[in-house]
């Protein structure tokens, strides 16, 4: 699979009129290969049938329940399953969670929603190279670029390593880039549950990785403080 | 034990009350039937005496003998009859003397009837210069008993006496105790059993001994209780599931309008106008979405059917999170959100569901953002005070007027035509007034005081003329499990290292 929109995707729900809005969706979105079904029976033969690449799942099915049926499928092959459920008690999206499916939307969803999720499954599933290769290409920041298989930075000076903590922050920011991590978080991924937040311990760690990645340590470009909360990594600036 | 001692000592006390009441009584009544005998009567007590002066009233006038007048109406009237017996034992005066009583006495008769009867005749002697003086009363009026003691017994009974009184007391004091264990014993599976009544669960309380008819209308009480709680559980539940199943329906045909909605709002076929529409319906769609859950949350809360998922949570991290939440998620350029957490809440945590606890804080927040469209600095100040954890969400927007805080603290009913009025003078943004606008106004807050009675928290409306611009939160505090970061032992939560120059 090259590209997120060869999937075969099968629906499965037992409302017809949500089929077709569901089918519609996805065939404007660009998914070329939709197949629907309505009960059990139908899915089971489809996914005989057509061996789809993903299936989007309903719970309360007119022949039988969901989670049988992705406990059928799932015995049979490790396609991603996503559930599209009405169903909104929190035990019911653990138990769809806790099954192995990628994913539990509850109804009603914004198209958006679903499309997203649907492709962050795919990318994940199919195309698991996208992402590290990013990562390989390398992070650039203004003048200097980050290779975090390495763990170096490029700088106009020559090449510096990081740290095994400075790496693990730049990881997380760079994985939530644009957003605020907090302290929390940044600890969590640095030292793992269980150690409280300690914002000074995290500061020394961030001055030195300014030191590193950016030209001006002390008016940062790219790792910029949200005061009191956390950290945020600039969007990617087109080198 | 101090509830054994109290009963005891009643006990005792009644014992002793009890014991001088009813000697107290028998004392008087021996007196007054002693009173009422003497006046009336054979006089006992004056018997000696009496016997003396009719002995008295016989003399010998030289020839014969002579009873006084007035002696012999009172022997006529008292007595049976009357004689003297001289040394000889012969009856040399007698009066009113039956036949069968014999007129010559050996000294065994003498000994015998001076003690005891003569025929069954109670008879008393008295020593007159002449012999001896016999009086009889009739028989059948007077019991004879002999008495007699020890002097040495006598004489000692003064000194046994506190021996016995000790005795008696200790008997008292015993008899009470046990009664009183037995007492107690019962009383305290009752009284144990009024304790668990409010548990509303069926008591099994052992229906024997003094309490056993108190224990058995306590079993059934408990009994009843219980019926009556599973049947109001009964009936909650049947509303939650019933909330649960509406909004479950909704859910598919909700879907299938955001969707289309969607879909027209993207459409370049549709004009402008319609396309703006379309946009509405998107959005007031996501307002019943949000409705429903909203919905759904505060009426398992309200019923307690929404199993709290507690673990230790830091307020501080939870707060970051929902702070770094605003700003990923689009804060308006018009609003700043300002987070200030002191220190020592840090390092402090609360036993709560996370989730739920974020729900709380980001109704708060999103409140102030949704009610002041034209912006605000919205400032969340977290403290440690005491045992409690203290949050406090203020804003400088248009606040929270009274009215919305009356209506949360009403008792959860059906909503009154007053309440959806003052509902409806919440200020709101866009669609003021409208009912599906204003329900999440009053419904954000109810899950608020909800998420925080959930957590046994308090919460607080701070009023400034007429509206609230500052709600406090307060939550207990989990007994401190993360310890100074100074510190080098750190049991569960460790600080972690710094990097090494």
């Amino acid at each position: 699979m090259n590209h997120i929109y060869e999937c075969r995707i099968l629906i499965v729900d037992d409302n017809p009129q949500l089929l077709d809005m569901l089918f519609s969706i996805l065939k404007k979105e660009g998914y070329q290969s939709l197949y629907t079904a309505s009960s059990c029976r139908e899915a089971r033969e489809v996914f005989e049938g057509k061996a789809p690449d993903l299936i989007i799942l309903d719970i309360m099915l007119p022949d039988g329940d969901g989670f049988s049926l992705f406990q059928e499928f799932r015995a049979a092959s490790d396609i991603p399953i996503l559930f599209l459920s009405a169903k909104d008690q929190d035990n019911d999206r653990l138990l769809g969670l806790g099954l192995g499916a990628d994913d539990y939307l509850t109804k009603p969803f914004l198209p958006k929603e679903l499309t997203l999720r649907l492709a962050a499954i795919i990318r994940r599933t199919y195309l698991s190279g996208s992402r590290p290769q990013k990562e390989e290409a390398g992070l650039a920041l203004g003048n200097r670029i980050v290779h975090f298989d390495q763990g170096t930075v490029d700088t106009p000076e020559g090449p510096l390593s990081l740290t095994a903590k400075e790496l693990l922050i730049l990881k997380k920011l760079f994985e939530n880039q644009g957003k605020i991590v907090t302290f929390d978080a940044l600890c969590d991924a640095v030292w793992g549950d269980g150690y409280y937040t300690y914002e000074n311990t995290l500061m020394v760690h961030i001055r030195r990785l300014r030191e590193k990645i950016e030209e001006d340590p002390s008016h940062p470009r790219f790792l910029l403080t949200a005061r009191g909360i956390g950290y945020r990594l600039a969007q990617e600036e087109k080198a | 034990m101090k509830d054994l001692l109290k009963i005891c000592r009643r006990y005792i006390l009644t014992a002793v009350f009890t014991i001088c009441f009813v000697l107290g009584v028998n004392i008087l009544f021996f007196f007054i039937c002693l009173i009422r005998e003497n006046r009336y009567k054979a006089e006992p007590v004056y018997y000696n005496w009496r016997t003396e002066q009719l002995a008295q009233s016989l003399v010998w006038d030289g020839e014969e003998y002579a009873l006084s007048q007035e002696a012999a109406e009172k022997i006529d009237a008292d007595y049976a009859f009357a004689m003297l017996i001289d040394p000889d034992g012969q009856v040399v005066w007698s009066r009113n003397l039956p036949e069968e009583i014999p007129l010559s006495y050996s000294l065994n008769d003498i000994a015998s009837m001076s003690r005891w009867y003569l025929k069954d005749y109670p008879v008393k002697v008295w020593e007159h210069s002449g012999g001896l003086f016999v009086a009889a009363q009739p028989k059948n009026s007077i019991a004879k008993y002999e008495m007699e003691f020890r002097v040495s017994a006598l004489k000692a009974f003064p000194s046994y006496l506190g021996a016995y009184l000790l005795c008696n007391l200790l008997i008292v004091f015993f008899l009470s105790l046990f009664f009183g264990i037995r007492l107690y014993k019962s009383l305290k599976s009752v009284a144990g059993g009024i304790e668990n009544l409010h548990l509303q669960r069926p008591l099994n309380l052992p229906e024997r001994g003094m309490t056993a008819t108190l224990a058995q209308k306590l079993n059934d009480a408990s009994i009843l209780l219980f019926r009556q709680k599973s049947a109001l559980d009964k009936r909650d539940n049947a509303r939650t599931e019933w909330i649960s199943g509406v909004s479950h329906d909704i859910r598919t045909p909700l879907s299938l309008i955001m969707g289309h909605a969607d879909s027209l709002e993207h459409n370049p076929a549709l004009d402008e106008e319609g396309r703006k529409e379309a946009a509405s319906i998107r959005e007031n769609s996501l307002q019943i979405r949000n409705l429903i859950s909203d919905l759904n949350l505060t009426s398992k809360l309200e019923y307690d059917s929404y199993p709290l998922r507690l673990a230790s949570c830091s307020p501080a991290a939870l707060l970051r999170s929902l702070a770094a939440w605003h700003m990923n998620n689009g804060l308006p350029e018009h609003f700043r959100l300002e987070l200030n957490v002191s220190p020592e809440l840090e390092r402090v945590t609360v036993l709560g569901d996370a989730d739920l606890l974020t729900r709380a804080f980001r109704n708060l927040t999103s409140n102030s953002i949704r009610h002041n469209p034209q912006g605000c600095r919205i400032r969340i100040q977290a403290d440690q005070k005491g045992s409690m954890a203290e949050i406090c969400f203020s804003d400088t927007g248009r606040g929270i007027p009274v009215p919305v805080i009356k209506a949360l603290y009403r008792p959860a009913s059906r909503p009154s035509p007053a309440r959806r009025e003052e509902k409806g003078t919440a200020p709101e943004g866009k669609a003021a007034g409208s009912p599906a606008h204003t329900a999440p106004h009053i419904m954000g807050l109810r899950i608020v005081k909800q998420i925080v009675e959930a957590h046994h928290g308090e919460l607080e409306f701070e009023l400034q003329k007429d509206v609230c611009h500052c709600v406090t939160i307060r939550l207990p505090i989990q007994e401190q499990t993360a310890p100074d970061p100074e510190q080098k032992h750190l049991p569960r939560r460790r600080k972690p290292e710094a990097p090494q120059n």
